[in-house]
């Protein structure tokens, strides 16, 4: 099952896939800016039921062109109410070194278990 | 776009307008060599960022405010001016997040001490101004500079 969405009207944007491999499993994949702007809807997407059922998410980073502390914020309320179930949220990390920047800044490059591509 | 528009960038006090400082500074950034020029870009499209959303998060802006960004180039620095007509910033009510423990809240100022190489809050008689400046020959890996802070 693939979910793809835009979350708002502006340019630039951020698009999602959503992709359901096993029970449980979630993988969210991400273009575009992961910013003030798109992560109130992102969140609210996280908690309908498909992602919500999902103990452990793949969030792949890798097509993300900029990160701030709102889509920082997103990641680690997800990581939380993963944990709490007994899952995980994994990362992809993003291929802009630009992007890739606020996660070491924040060493959340440390905190959260990140793979260099989807394919791992 | 005018020289004066090139040089001073206004927009609302929302977060859709502030996705509008990324192209204005690498428009502002232009004549600088490619590399120097996409590498400070990057790093101060996000500390601005993060400096004008705490403005709209936390300074209690009036109906209608703008925010004020201006940009100087020098031989030796990239500075940029933020001003908001809002509260004063409160550095006490700022909540530093813990290594190891990852928070909802708290990173934005931290990233911005993290991006920039000196970074300055005045309170001004109606309003704030955040001075954001990083050196042009800049660290691959820059450290983190105090904040100075003045009140008139």
């Amino acid at each position: 099952m693939t979910d793809v969405f835009t979350l708002d009207d502006s340019q630039p944007t951020l698009s999602a896939s959503l992709t359901f491999p096993a029970t449980g499993l979630a993988i969210v994949a991400l273009t575009g800016r992961l910013d003030a702007v798109a992560a109130p809807e992102l969140r609210l997407r996280l908690t309908e039921a498909d992602v919500a059922g999902c103990a452990n998410v793949v969030f792949d980073l890798s097509a993300v062109t900029f990160v701030d502390s709102a889509g920082l914020a997103v990641l680690v309320w997800l990581r939380r109410r993963c944990r709490a179930e007994g899952g995980d949220v994994v990362l992809v990390s993003p291929d802009l070194v630009d992007a890739m920047r606020v996660f070491r800044l924040t060493q959340f490059d440390q905190v959260f278990r990140m793979l260099p591509d989807s394919a791992s | 776009m005018t020289p004066a528009e090139r040089d001073e960038l206004v927009i609302e006090g929302d977060s859709l307008a502030i996705r509008r400082i990324g192209p204005w500074l690498r428009d502002r950034l232009d004549g600088l060599p490619a590399d120097e020029a996409g590498e400070i870009a990057a790093r101060l499209e996000l500390a601005v960022h993060e400096v004008a959303m705490n403005m709209v998060d936390h300074a209690r802006l009036p109906a209608s405010a703008l925010l004020r960004f201006r940009a100087a180039i020098t031989d030796t620095v990239v500075e940029v001016s933020v001003t908001d007509p809002g509260e004063p910033f409160d550095p006490d009510t700022e909540k530093t997040p813990t290594a190891g423990t990852p928070q909802e809240r708290g990173y934005g100022l931290m990233i911005v001490r993290k991006l920039v190489d000196h970074l300055e809050y005045t309170r001004l008689d109606a309003g704030n101004e955040w001075i954001l400046r990083v050196n042009r020959t800049s660290p691959a890996d820059p450290g983190t500079p105090e904040v100075s802070s003045t009140h008139d």
